[in-house]
């Protein structure tokens, strides 16, 4: 049995010349959160899209529970329940109407279905408030209830906590945590709120300009993020070869010309500096470093953008 | 209240007939010609907007597409929705010229007027399936789609008007003349005895089967290319 829930192999979108989704390959796996992140317009929007077949891939394909979401799409969507970008429904019919609507639909046998996923985001079942007077909180519960109706195996929720006040964010978090957990649910999520993210994923996938830049448990992301050691030499490409020839490291960054990132800890220090010496680089600073786990991201994003 | 519309014509042209002392059957038809030809399509446009626009504007679409519901079969049932409504439409235009028909002569064979209206609901709703297609697939915001379903809708009268006038012959026997809307004028001009003066359009005509045979095609080809545009559109 294949232990990915849902895995892309090479999932590429193209709108005109621009890709929106380059070459993406993620793996989510059974009874995991996994936390998409990215910033505005990384592509996380279109590649969830894509998992739920509502746009075509330009190349590559996307595997369900192991079998090719193209040509099975109505064994595998109803498994599946998901929120991309706002949450939508009919504005003139309230939240127990919009939802009965969707339970008749899928045909969910359960008939306390609509009450009890009401219930279980804070909504009232007997209510006469029209869905286009609620607020935008209210909106995203409603949502979330929508997805967990009909008690599916995954959850794909685009910016689930968009619109949540502090004290809903917390529930929804400790929820969702709760549906993983006890109910075994696989859920993939996305944000550009990186504490977010942290929070509540097992895993997590960096995307940038639709390029997965980094896909990891987040305990390894973690260890990768805290500490590195700084080393700044006359000649960082020289630098290099050596940790690579010599050291068989290739875990470094290459900063600028004077400038190089190494986050193997395990390496002496004392040894790298001597090697350095022997092949005539000037080392003038060798220094442990702690950095944040937002440093490490926007390091990896190249950049601002992430909460 | 688009329907509404179906009440518009019949009155004004009831004064009319009353004035000309006109027959039930020539104040139905030209019931027809301005109820029908000239703001059916408009008002199926509208209705369009107000169907097919509303799921996509307020995101519902996306959480029909993933129970999965395919973009085909939500086409096509909205399609026959505007297909029922335009039956309505053009039953209502007749209840209201049944109740205005105390007030003009004539006999009137109310099974013929009622096959009628049904059949020219069917007839204009696939006359206007051009302007569903449009406003399903490319239609934005009302306003745009309401613009083209009204230019749509003049367009349709105004060669049905040109028929009618001078060059009418001419066009009749140009390529206009395989052009839906045009075809309805044919059948409806041989529906109804037809008067002296319209005597020479009598080569024209189309009876039942040739309208029916040639709607259900073009029907078939349009849904089927509406159903293909409409797949591709991106939610």
């Amino acid at each position: 049995m294949n232990e990915f829930i849902i895995e892309t192999r090479h999932l590429t979108k193209q709108y005109g010349t621009q890709k929106s989704v380059a070459d993406l390959n993620i793996h989510v796996r059974k009874g995991r959160i996994y936390g998409l992140l990215g910033r505005n317009g990384a592509g996380k929007t279109t590649t969830m899209k894509m998992l739920l077949s509502l746009a075509d891939p330009t190349e590559g394909e996307v595997f369900l529970w192991g079998r090719p979401l193209h040509g099975n799409e109505k064994k595998l969507l109803p498994r599946i329940g998901s929120m991309i970008e706002s949450p939508g429904f009919y504005p003139n019919l309230t939240g127990t109407e919009n939802l009965r609507i969707f339970a008749a639909l899928r045909g969910v046998p359960n008939t306390h279905a609509v009450q009890d996923a009401l219930e279980l985001v804070g909504l009232p079942y007997k209510d006469k408030k029209l869905f286009s007077q609620y607020s935008l909180g209210m909106k995203q519960r409603l949502a979330i209830a929508l997805v967990v109706m009909h008690d599916p195996e995954l959850l794909i929720l685009d910016e689930p906590i968009n619109g949540l006040d502090p004290i809903g964010i917390a529930e929804v978090r400790a929820f969702l945590r709760e549906l993983c957990d006890r109910k075994g649910k696989t859920i993939l999520l996305s944000s550009h709120i990186l504490s977010e993210i942290a929070l509540l994923s097992d895993d997590i996938g960096i995307i940038d300009q639709g390029v997965l830049l980094e896909e990891e448990s987040f305990s390894e992301l973690e260890k990768k993020s805290k500490r590195h050691i700084h080393f700044i030499v006359s000649n960082t490409a020289q630098a290099a070869r050596i940790l690579e020839s010599r050291f068989h490291e290739t875990h470094f960054t290459v900063q600028d010309d004077h400038s190089i990132l190494l986050y193997n800890l395990d390496l002496s220090v004392g040894k790298i500096v001597a090697a350095y010496v022997a092949d005539g680089l000037e080392v003038s600073e060798a220094h442990t470093c702690e950095e944040t786990l937002e440093d490490y991201f926007k390091r990896v994003t190249g950049g601002e953008g992430i909460a | 209240m688009s329907m509404g519309a179906a009440f518009l014509f019949p009155i004004p042209i009831l004064f009319l007939a009353i004035r000309q002392a006109q027959p039930f059957y020539m104040l139905f038809r030209m019931v027809f010609i301005f109820g029908e030809i000239l703001f059916l399509p408009c008002v199926l446009g509208i209705l369009s907007s107000m169907i097919f626009l509303p799921e996509t504007e307020n995101n519902v679409l996306k959480n029909l597409l993933t129970i999965p519901v395919s973009k085909a079969k939500i086409f096509l049932s909205k399609c026959i929705t505007l297909m029922i409504l335009s039956i309505i439409y053009c039953l209502l235009e007749l209840s209201i010229s049944i109740a205005a028909s105390c007030f003009v002569g004539g006999g009137m064979p109310l099974t013929s007027f009622l096959c009628f209206s049904i059949l020219s609901g069917i007839f204009m709703f696939a006359a206007s399936l051009p302007i569903i297609i449009f406003v399903a697939a490319f239609g934005e915001n009302f306003t745009i789609s309401n613009i083209v379903s009204f230019i749509y809708s003049v367009a349709c009268f105004s060669l049905v008007y040109l028929c009618l006038g001078q060059g009418g012959e001419a066009l009749l026997k140009s390529r206009a003349a395989v052009l839906p809307v045009v075809t309805v004028f044919k059948w409806y001009l041989g529906y109804f005895p037809l008067e002296s003066r319209l005597e020479k359009y009598l080569p024209y005509l189309i009876s039942n089967a040739g309208i029916m045979t040639y709607m259900l095609s073009f029907s078939l080809i349009l849904l089927s290319l509406g159903a293909v545009i409409y797949q591709k559109k991106e939610v």
